[in-house]
This record gives C-alpha cells, sequence and structure tokens, in this order.
C-alpha cells in the first residue's frame, strides 16, 4: 500500500474509532510505522472533530418545529388544487413576462464592466470551482454550448497553447457567462471569463487593457462579439505576454 | 412514538442535513418540513420502526435530488451581488473554524460528494448506511467521502497535506 492509498483510506477514518474494512485496518498498521504519516493523520483527526462540532451545533430556526407540527395539522388537497401551488403558477407567469422582457432591455447601469470584473473575480479567488474538469478544451467548449453559453469565441495563441484545466457556466444578471480555467506553470489557474457583448456595459477594445486589481492581474478586450476577463495571479506583464 | 416525538426528536439533525445540501435556511426549513410531510403520509409504508431515522433522511435526499432536477433553463448558479465587492480571501490555513466556514467550505464540495460528506459528518452512520441513504453501492460511498474530504482539506487546511511520496510498497 503506497502513502498516497493509505491517506486516501484514513481521510475516512474517525477519530477514536475501530476500523471499518481490511483495508482501514491495513491503512493503520502503515501510519503506525510512519511517523510523518501519523501526524498528517493527528492533524486530520483535529480537523474532523473540529469540522464535525461545528456542524454538530448549528441550530435549526426556533420556530421551524412548530411549523412542522402546524403543517401535519393541515389536510392538504391535492397538489394543483392548493392556494400555494395556484399562486405559485400566478406568480410564474408574471416572473415569466417580467423575465422576457428583462431579456429584451439593454444592458442597464447596473451591468456596467466594473461590476461584472469585481463579481468575476471575486468568484475565482473565492468560490471558483469548475463544472467539468478535463484537459480536452473541445469537451468543455460542448459543455458550454449545452447550457447555453458562449461557446464559440477565439483564443488569442498565447492563452491557447496553455493546458486546460475545465470550465464552467453560470449567470450573472441573468447572462449567461462562461469560464474556460487554464493551468499556468503548474502551479497557479488562470481564469477566462466570456460573456456576450450586448449582456454587459463595456467599452473595450480589441486590444487587451491588462491592469493589476485587488491583489490579482486582469486583461479585457472585446472581439466585437462577446467580452473577455482573464483574470490571475501572474503580473500584469505575464498576461499581456499571453495575449 | 407519535409524530410530535418524532419531530422533537430528529428534525434538529435533519435540518443540518438539508442545509449542507441547500446551502439556504429558507430551502432547508422546506425539506425539512416536506420530509416530515411526507413521514405523515406514508408511515405505514415503513416495516421497520427502527430504521426511521434512516427512512427520513434518505426521503430528505430524495427531495432534493427532485428539486435540483426542477431548476430552470440555466441550471447554472447566478453570482448576486452581495460578495462582488469582497476583498479576495484565501481558503482559510487557519483551524478557526466557524459554523459559516463550514457551510462554505461544503458548499464548494462538488455536489456529488457533498451528501455523503455532510452524512459522514453529521450522523453517526456507518458507510454502508450512508451508501443506503444515497442509493449507491458501498465502493462509491467510499470513493465520493474520500475525494470529498479531500477537497474540504484542500480548501480548509492548504499547505498541510505535503506527505513525500516514498512508495511504501
Amino acid at each position: 500500500m503506497t502513502l498516497e492509498q493509505a491517506k486516501a483510506i484514513l481521510l475516512r477514518h474517525k477519530p477514536g474509532r475501530p476500523p471499518e474494512d481490511e483495508e482501514m485496518r491495513q491503512a493503520l498498521a502503515v501510519a503506525r510505522d510512519n511517523p510523518e504519516l501519523q501526524q498528517w493523520l493527528e492533524a486530520h483527526h483535529d480537523f474532523h472533530r473540529s469540522f464535525g462540532a461545528v456542524l454538530g451545533d448549528i441550530q435549526p430556526p426556533p420556530d421551524l418545529r412548530e411549523r412542522i407540527l402546524a403543517g401535519r395539522k393541515i389536510v392538504s388537497p391535492p397538489a394543483f388544487r392548493r392556494p400555494s401551488f395556484i399562486a405559485a403558477a400566478a406568480a410564474a407567469a408574471v416572473l415569466f413576462a417580467v423575465g422576457l422582457l428583462f431579456l429584451l432591455r439593454p444592458p442597464g447601469e447596473e451591468q456596467t464592466f466594473a461590476l461584472f470584473q469585481s463579481r468575476m473575480v471575486g468568484f475565482a479567488l473565492r468560490e471558483y470551482r469548475m463544472d467539468i474538469e478535463t484537459p480536452e478544451e473541445a469537451a468543455v467548449r460542448r459543455h458550454l454550448a449545452a447550457s447555453g453559453s458562449p461557446s464559440g469565441f477565439p483564443l488569442p495563441a498565447g492563452l491557447a497553447s496553455l493546458p486546460v484545466k475545465g470550465g464552467a457556466s453560470f449567470t450573472w444578471k441573468g447572462e449567461p457567462v462562461s469560464m474556460l480555467c487554464f493551468d499556468w506553470q503548474g502551479d497557479e489557474i488562470l481564469y477566462l471569463f466570456v460573456i456576450d457583448q450586448g449582456s454587459v456595459d463595456a467599452t473595450l477594445a480589441a486590444a487587451p487593457s491588462v491592469a493589476p486589481y485587488k491583489g490579482v492581474s486582469t486583461a479585457a478586450w472585446t472581439n466585437g462579439d462577446v467580452v473577455y476577463l482573464l483574470v490571475g495571479k501572474p503580473a500584469p506583464d505575464t498576461l499581456r505576454a499571453l495575449l | 412514538m407519535d409524530f410530535e416525538e418524532l419531530v422533537q426528536l430528529h428534525y434538529p439533525s435533519l435540518y443540518r442535513f438539508a442545509l449542507s445540501l441547500a446551502r439556504q435556511e429558507s430551502e432547508a426549513c422546506d425539506l425539512t418540513q416536506q420530509t416530515f410531510y411526507i413521514w405523515a403520509e406514508k408511515q405505514n409504508q415503513l416495516r421497520d420502526n427502527t430504521k426511521v431515522k434512516s427512512w427520513l433522511f434518505t426521503t430528505l435526499y430524495r427531495e432534493f435530488l427532485m428539486r435540483q432536477r426542477k431548476l430552470t433553463r440555466f441550471p447554472q448558479m447566478e453570482l448576486d451581488d452581495a460578495d462582488g465587492e469582497l476583498p479576495p480571501v484565501p481558503p482559510s490555513g487557519s483551524r478557526q473554524i466557524d459554523a459559516t466556514t463550514a457551510l462554505e467550505a461544503l458548499s464548494q464540495l462538488d455536489p456529488t460528494f457533498r451528501a455523503a460528506v455532510a452524512l459522514f459528518y453529521l450522523e453517526d452512520y456507518s458507510q454502508p448506511e450512508i451508501a443506503s441513504i444515497l442509493n449507491v453501492p458501498l465502493g462509491t460511498v467510499k470513493s465520493r467521502i474520500s475525494r470529498g474530504l479531500a477537497q474540504l482539506q484542500k480548501t480548509m487546511m492548504p499547505g498541510e497535506d505535503r506527505l513525500t511520496e516514498r512508495g511504501l510498497r
């Protein structure tokens, strides 16, 4: 059993518990003979205890119990006759109409590029996650297309030469956004966000505008159809060289 | 055990599980309420009363999955503005974990792993029991827990997983 195999198994070990199966028994035996692994396991157990305790202390809202008991007493009509269902259907119709108008409106003040940039940088640094993890750019683009997000956008040659890590599709103020992630020198990730030109109020040029921003570097440009925003920790000159 | 006793006994743990899945208090409350409502309608179908708790957890998880399938045209998450102006915060290496941090860390897990990791932490379920609740094979649960915990560790404890591979065998 390799060290990494033992660790993968020991991740599931709860402190103070007997091993659940033979492979856990073997992994614990490996840890007993390896001081570094034992130290790692003890740190992991500390984390287990803290994390579990914190989750276990979460209290439900004070009125939840009463709401549950009150719901039990109501004899519910069939779903489609419930007032809540009818109200929800009416609300959905209104929302659909509003949504249609919303989709057709030009970008408002609230959809400025400054806000877009701020939100994307925040996402990249705090909440980043990929829908699809693969080095195959074509697979990522297929996922983006299937999700209704920009997918056919061209890439600058320097960026296109980087290994792809994956991507994600999400919405910002109701507008679809694509994220394509690149591996930078095995240590960092470069995040490329792409949004339709009409979905954000941006005055950008075809030549990228590169600058430091909130501790990272960003590059922004447009090809007339979509707006690109590249975010990463390398210095601005490094990003500029890729574009 | 009557309905009120059942609720009193299980609603806090069900709520915690729901919150770990749904990430929002309102949705967690909805899921919890709906689970007990379903119990009220279908309790006669459960033959073994010792399995009530796992039945409730299984039902809540199924409700959660059903709701996920009903997401609209853009099933991706919407990035709201609330966090947009916050300064960038790297993953915390601190030992100070609070409920907000813990829930945020759980929310960042791949959704496939989240339920398994939540059950692993919240309840005293064995891996076979977790597999039964999630209706997946035992091997799948072990893999989801391991991979989910590895992701969690990477988020919560950066720089602490640096053992050199020595090829013990």
